[in-house]
Parts: structure tokens; C-alpha cells; sequence
């Protein structure tokens, strides 16, 4: 088998607000066509990270990083990068879904096409039925494009998110716990749309269900107060974990 | 019942001491039948009841790492102390026929695998990874004695001073108890399994080791020669020595 290729990694990534240091230190490898988890206790850093991958972190008053972040070898906090194009390509998404309200479900899933300066009218009818056939919600919107993003139960405007968020064909797709406002079914599409989605991207999903991570994850770290603890394939990381701290979190006994 | 790990462990603990007793009781010629059926029984109720408990207990608490591998272990433990059980039927009917007292090795193989269903059961309660190794090196040693148990069998057999009957089923006992030898290191193996994590069933170097094999070349004497007689007096005392150590 082909050795995978790494597609994105961090080195040494601090980040930081004003003097708080809310992460220490991270270097892991992301590699193409996989989904990592990141695990952790609340407050441990996990958003903070996910937030330094496409450089909106620094977007806070006071906010900055450390170390580096390499896309495809390039480390993206070099000087002459251009955070806007980092985050248009890097797309996010939140735990609660974020369609923007004043715009139709098609504009929400071709916005980021739009910003890019694509104006060809069925490239974009293209783009758009592309990328909600893929995020699972074609069916249930195709006869309704023009309505608000908003008018969407949340699962769907979840989907609808992911759907404007691999319109832009990004590398990499990060999202904050995804799940955590969606009941079990609409948290199985989602996680169904995942693994859909690994097969042309890396995913790396922030989440506290535990059981999630085990399910989709290929790999999964786990932080503690900023600092990566441990790392490795979540086959491993939850049947035999190698640390004592892992060992107690996943087993609820942390603290 | 609470499900929980604790809940798991304490009916584990307490069908394996009922196992125990089933052994001690088949050898037991003043026992009767019924007091081991009776423990049998208790056995087969304790065999419902932890598959029932290691079901709820994944479903419900969706256990990982450490317990996601004890509840396993304790699906696979309970099986074998079942199965300790059924062994220990089949030995108290076969010993009906048969005269204890004139296979000294059926003796040493009880004293052996008595004390590793003991000791599978301590390294369980304790965590105890080198006891539960140690029970595992003794496998060898309660497989060569079953073997000259057949081998004693055939020879006396040719020479017609058994009973084709009772030889026949001092084989049988030997089998039996060989079979508990076997179930004693699936469950130490387990218990490895639930300390460590690694799986080290089907490996035979584990189960090499210098003190197993100075004991196997004296049993291999025992039946080799007709004409020698067996100290086995000489050979009880020094598996005790070895596993006092
Ligand atoms: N805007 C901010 N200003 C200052 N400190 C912050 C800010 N946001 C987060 N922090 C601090 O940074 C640390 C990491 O927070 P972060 O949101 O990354 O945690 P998390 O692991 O995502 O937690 P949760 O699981 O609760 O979402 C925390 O100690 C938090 O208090
Ligand atoms: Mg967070």
C-alpha cells in the first residue's frame, strides 16, 4: 500500500491570548484522505488549535500563534501568506450551524465561489448541486434554492454549512463539534457524510462524544491543559491506550 | 444488580470459586453426586447471568480501553469457568470406576491444576500478570503428565495389569484435568489481556522457560521405564519447590 501522503501538520504550534498560553507546543501530521479526531477536556485548547489551522484565532484582539502550520508544505503563518485566502480555502465548521441569514440556500453554499470571483452562472448552479449532493441534502432542498438558509431544521443547516464549506474544494476541512446541537440521526448523516467526505479530503473534527471519535476517527488526539498527551490511531488510543491520563479520560475517570 | 465493572468482578470471582469447588468435589469420594450437581447448577445460573451483565454493561456504558477489555475478558472467563464446571462432572463419574490410589499421576495432575485454577483466579482478583504467566508455563507441564498418563495406560494395558475399563477411564480423567489446565491459561491469558493489552495466545515462547523444562524432564521419566520406580514423592515436592518460587 501507498504510504499516504501528509497534507497538512503542525510544528511546535503555540497559541496564545494576550499572556495566556492557551496551547503549548502541538506538532502532529495530518495525512490526505483521513479523518482525525481531537479529544479533550473542556477548555483544553482543542478550539483554539482547530481556530490556529486557518488562522482565525488571530482574528481576536490579542490573539496570536507560534511554531508553524505547513498546507502542502507551506507554512501558512510565512509573511507573505495572505490569511484571507488561508480561511476562504480552510473551510470551518461550528458547532452551531451557521447559514448566513440574510442570504438564499443556494448563495449560502456558493458564497465562498463568489468571494473567489466566479461569476459564471452554471458553473455555479454546477458547484451548488455538486456540494449539497455531497453534504447528503440535495433531495430536500433542490426544490426550495431560493428560501433562507435559515429556514432549515439545524441537521440541515449543518449540512447546508459543509455543503458551502467543500464548495471551495478545500484540502482540509475543520469542524468544532459538528454534532453536538443534532440528535442521534441527524448526527449519523453527518458522520455519514464524514466518512463520504474522507474520501477526497482531511477532516479534522474537534468532538466530546467519544463514541464519534471511535467511529469516524482513523486517528485521534488527546489534549489536556494545552498539551498534546497522546496521539496515535483511535483503534489503539481506545482499546489500549498508552498513557495513564488517556487511559482515565476515556474511561470517565479523569479528574 | 449494579452494572458496573465492580458488579462484574465480585460474580466472576464468586463463580470461580464455585469452579474450585466443583473440582475439589468430583475428587471428593465422600461428596455425593447431587452436592456437585448442585454446585454445577450455581455455575450454569452465574453463566447466564455475566453474559447478561457484560451485555448491559457495553451497551449501557459503552466502556473503552481498560474496561472495554475486562468486559471482554469476562465474556470469554465466564465461559471457561463454565466449562471448568462440566469438566468437573464428567471427571467425578469416571472416577466411579476407577481406583484412585493406583495412578499416583492422576493425584499430581489434580495438585496442579488445582492450583492453577487457583492462581488464574488470584491473578484475575489481583491484577497479577506474573502469577497469571506463571500458570501459563505450567500448561506444559499438566499436558506431559497427561501424556504419560497414556503412555502408562498402553503399557500396563499390553501387559494386562489394568482393566482395560478402568485404564480407559483414568485417560479420561487425564483429559479431563488436562482440559482444566487449558481453561486455566485461557484465563490468565486473559488476564494479561485486560492488564496490558496485548494478546499473547498462540505464541510458544511464551510459554518456554527454564524451571518448566527442568520439571518436564522429570516427568518425562516417569513412564519411560517399566523397571524404574517412580519417586513420585521426590517429583510432588520439587513442582512444590518450583512454584513456591
Ligand atoms: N477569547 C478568549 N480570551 C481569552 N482566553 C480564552 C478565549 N477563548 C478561550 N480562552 C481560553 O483558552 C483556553 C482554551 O479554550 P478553548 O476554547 O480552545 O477550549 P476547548 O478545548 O475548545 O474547550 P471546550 O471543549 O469547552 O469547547 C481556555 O482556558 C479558555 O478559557
Ligand atoms: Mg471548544
Amino acid at each position: 500500500m501507498e504510504e499516504a501522503k501528509t497534507i497538512l501538520s503542525t510544528k511546535n504550534l503555540e497559541c496564545f491570548f494576550g499572556d495566556f498560553q492557551a496551547v503549548k507546543g502541538i506538532s502532529i501530521d495530518y495525512k490526505e484522505k483521513s479523518i482525525n479526531a481531537i479529544i479533550g477536556p473542556s477548555g483544553c485548547g482543542k478550539s483554539t488549535y482547530l481556530r490556529s489551522l486557518n488562522r482565525i484565532h488571530e482574528e481576536i484582539p490579542g490573539a496570536y500563534n507560534k511554531g508553524e502550520v505547513n498546507l502542502l508544505g507551506k507554512n501558512i503563518y510565512e509573511k507573505d501568506v495572505d490569511p484571507v485566502l488561508i480561511r476562504r480555502n480552510i473551510g470551518m465548521v461550528f458547532q452551531k450551524p451557521n447559514p448566513f441569514p440574510s442570504l438564499s440556500i443556494f448563495d449560502n453554499v456558493v458564497i465562498g465561489l463568489k468571494l473567489q470571483g466566479v461569476k459564471n452562472k452554471s458553473l455555479l448552479q454546477e458547484k451548488a448541486e455538486h456540494s449539497l449532493r455531497k453534504a447528503a441534502l440535495w433531495d430536500e432542498v433542490k426544490d426550495k434554492l431560493n428560501k433562507p438558509g435559515t429556514s432549515l431544521s439545524g441537521g440541515q443547516q449543518q449540512r447546508l454549512c459543509i455543503a458551502r464549506t467543500i464548495a471551495v474544494d478545500p484540502p482540509v476541512i475543520l469542524m468544532d463539534e459538528p454534532t453536538s446541537a443534532l440528535d442521534p440521526i441527524a448526527t449519523a448523516s453527518i458522520e455519514e457524510l464524514m466518512m463520504e467526505l474522507k474520501k477526497e479530503f482531511c477532516v479534522i473534527i474537534v468532538t466530546h462524544n467519544m463514541q464519534q471519535a471511535a467511529r469516524v476517527a482513523d486517528n485521534t488526539a488527546f489534549f489536556v491543559l494545552g498539551e498534546l498527551i497522546e496521539q496515535g490511531a483511535s483503534e489503539q488510543i481506545f482499546t489500549n491506550p498508552k498513557q495513564k491520563k488517556t487511559e482515565d479520560y476515556i474511561t470517565g475517570r479523569f479528574g | 444488580m449494579e452494572i458496573s465493572i465492580d458488579s462484574l468482578k465480585q460474580n466472576i470471582v464468586k463463580m470461580g470459586m464455585l469452579a474450585e469447588k466443583a473440582i475439589q468435589l468430583a475428587f471428593d469420594k465422600s461428596a455425593k453426586s447431587s452436592q456437585l450437581y448442585e454446585i454445577e447448577d450455581q455455575i450454569n445460573s452465574f453463566h447466564r447471568v455475566n453474559d447478561d451483565l457484560c451485555l448491559k454493561y457495553m451497551a449501557l456504558k459503552h466502556p473503552m480501553g481498560p474496561d472495554l477489555r475486562f468486559a471482554i475478558a469476562c465474556v470469554k472467563i465466564n465461559g471457561d469457568l463454565e466449562r471448568i464446571g462440566d469438566q468437573a462432572i464428567n471427571i467425578k463419574r469416571a472416577l466411579t470406576m476407577v481406583q484412585e490410589a493406583k495412578f499416583p499421576q492422576i493425584h499430581t495432575m489434580k495438585e496442579e491444576v488445582g492450583r492453577m485454577v487457583k492462581e488464574c483466579l488470584d491473578s484475575f482478583i489481583h491484577r497479577d500478570t506474573k502469577m497469571a504467566t506463571s500458570v501459563i508455563h505450567n500448561d506444559r507441564v499438566v499436558n506431559d503428565l497427561q501424556r504419560s498418563v497414556i503412555k502408562m495406560f498402553l503399557k500396563k494395558g499390553q501387559k494386562e495389569e489394568i482393566e482395560l475399563e478402568e485404564g480407559f477411564q483414568v485417560t479420561k480423567i487425564a483429559k479431563c484435568l488436562e482440559r482444566i489446565g487449558d481453561l486455566a491459561t485461557n484465563i490468565s491469558e486473559d488476564v494479561i489481556f485486560i492488564v496490558s493489552g496485548s494478546d499473547i495466545r498462540h505464541n510458544p515462547e511464551i510459554k518456554k522457560t527454564s524451571q518448566i523444562d527442568e520439571k518436564l524432564r522429570l516427568i518425562q521419566q516417569l513412564p519411560s521405564d517399566q523397571n524404574q520406580k517412580i519417586d513420585m514423592e521426590n517429583i510432588t515436592k520439587f513442582l512444590k519447590k518450583t512454584t513456591e518460587n
